[in-house]
């Protein structure tokens, strides 16, 4: 954690230090490059033995300051119960668009706003056992298949180019609106790129590191000598 | 010294972070059956029994009340219930009557730690042999918030 807070501090840090005396000369929105990435949490979380598991992808294409946004990912959840035992697995994905805040930054490092609309489709099972006096201890094993779920997301972060084609960044997510289909006899506990189900919003945070595939050379911004 | 507060309110804020919450149960595996007279007000009702099928001894004998507790069958989406009681115009002395309960069995899982809870909802029923006007479902959900699921006119 400690490592994380220091990280963002200089990636912030490094970001500002780049947006001083140089002016937006480069105002075009063919695409730079396609930035493909991942998200490092899911693996830090599955190292510390968490119920969850999986990854997340991202990808981001720029239109001079505006992004199209787009994740993918697979996640799993399997917990003992105080009674029984739980699973759930699915896939989702989001998809979005940043505006980027940083417009004199001679890399296009950044800082950002953006929206997504994710979806989730998955399976959960809940295997329970319940105790009554007349028909005794009964286990039964409850499945909840053809699982959807839909949100909104409000998201915002920074990406910083670390060396070449190589950026690091991160995003925090205000999730909403959350939308659960089918599974009426079983409610899931969690959903895949959503989070816990006890409310209808969520937090979420990504820790990413992208490597760039380069489609032309990058306009660099105009130093202006005071 | 505004920082400090900001920080305290913000400690405090985060501290529900981590709040575990708390296990609210409120589902039942009980249907709550309340006996009616013709004029809709609950009269007392007397059977010698009360059986589930396909369990052994009954649930309840000499029964003799206004209301009475019956238990579902949690694994099954229905429970039939066998009421017996004295009757002197038939060939056997017993007058035997059963009610086919349905509900479909909803699964909530709030936290690992407060487990699965099995809620048992949308309560009907398919088989009546007491006659078509006497059994009344008024509540659909087994909750213990819920005194009363159904009456019945025997």
């Amino acid at each position: 954690m400690r490592l994380f807070v220091l990280s963002c501090c200089l990636l912030a840090g490094f970001a500002q230090a780049q947006k001083k005396n140089v002016r937006d000369t480069t105002r075009s929105y063919l695409p730079t490059g396609i930035r493909v990435g991942m998200d490092v949490f899911p693996y830090v979380r599955q190292a510390l033995n968490s119920p969850y598991s999986g990854y997340e992808v991202n990808a981001d294409v720029d239109f001079y300051r505006y992004y199209f946004a787009l994740d993918y990912g697979q996640s799993s959840f399997k917990d003992s119960l105080e009674n029984g035992y739980y699973t759930n697995t699915g896939t989702y994905w989001r998809v979005g668009g940043d505006v980027n805040f940083l417009l004199k930054d001679p890399d296009r490092n950044m800082i950002f706003l953006g929206f997504r609309v994710g979806s989730s489709q998955f399976s959960n099972q809940a295997t329970i056992t319940t105790e009554n006096t007349t028909f005794g201890r009964v286990t039964q094993t409850i499945q909840g298949n053809d699982g959807s779920a839909s949100w909104r997301e409000l998201t915002g972060g920074l990406r910083v180019k670390v060396w070449k084609w190589i950026w690091m960044g991160y995003t925090f997510r205000y999730k909403f609106g959350l939308n659960i289909k089918g599974n009426e006899n079983l409610q899931p506990y969690d959903v895949p790129g959503f989070g816990r189900t006890v409310r209808n919003d969520a937090w979420g945070a990504n820790y990413q590191i992208f490597f760039k595939i380069p489609v032309r050379k990058q306009p660099k911004p105009v130093v202006v000598k005071k | 010294m505004t920082m400090r507060f900001l920080w305290i309110g913000l400690a405090l804020l985060g501290a529900g972070c981590f709040n575990p919450g708390d296990c609210v149960k409120n589902n039942k595996t009980n249907i709550e059956l309340e006996f009616v007279g013709s004029n809709g007000r609950a009269a007392a009702a007397q059977f010698s029994t009360i059986s589930i099928s396909g369990v052994a001894q009954p649930i309840l004998s000499n029964v003799n009340g206004t209301s009475v507790s019956l238990p579902v069958n949690p694994a099954a989406s229905s429970t039939t219930y066998v009421f017996t009681r004295p009757a002197l115009n038939s060939p056997t002395g017993v007058r035997r009557d059963s009610i086919t309960f349905t509900y479909r069995n909803q699964v909530l899982v709030l936290n690992p730690d407060c487990g699965a809870i099995l809620y048992h909802r949308d309560l009907d029923f398919s088989v009546n042999t007491f006659g078509s006007e006497s059994l009344r479902i008024t509540n659909r959900q087994l909750l213990k918030s819920v005194a009363r699921n159904a009456t019945l006119r025997p």
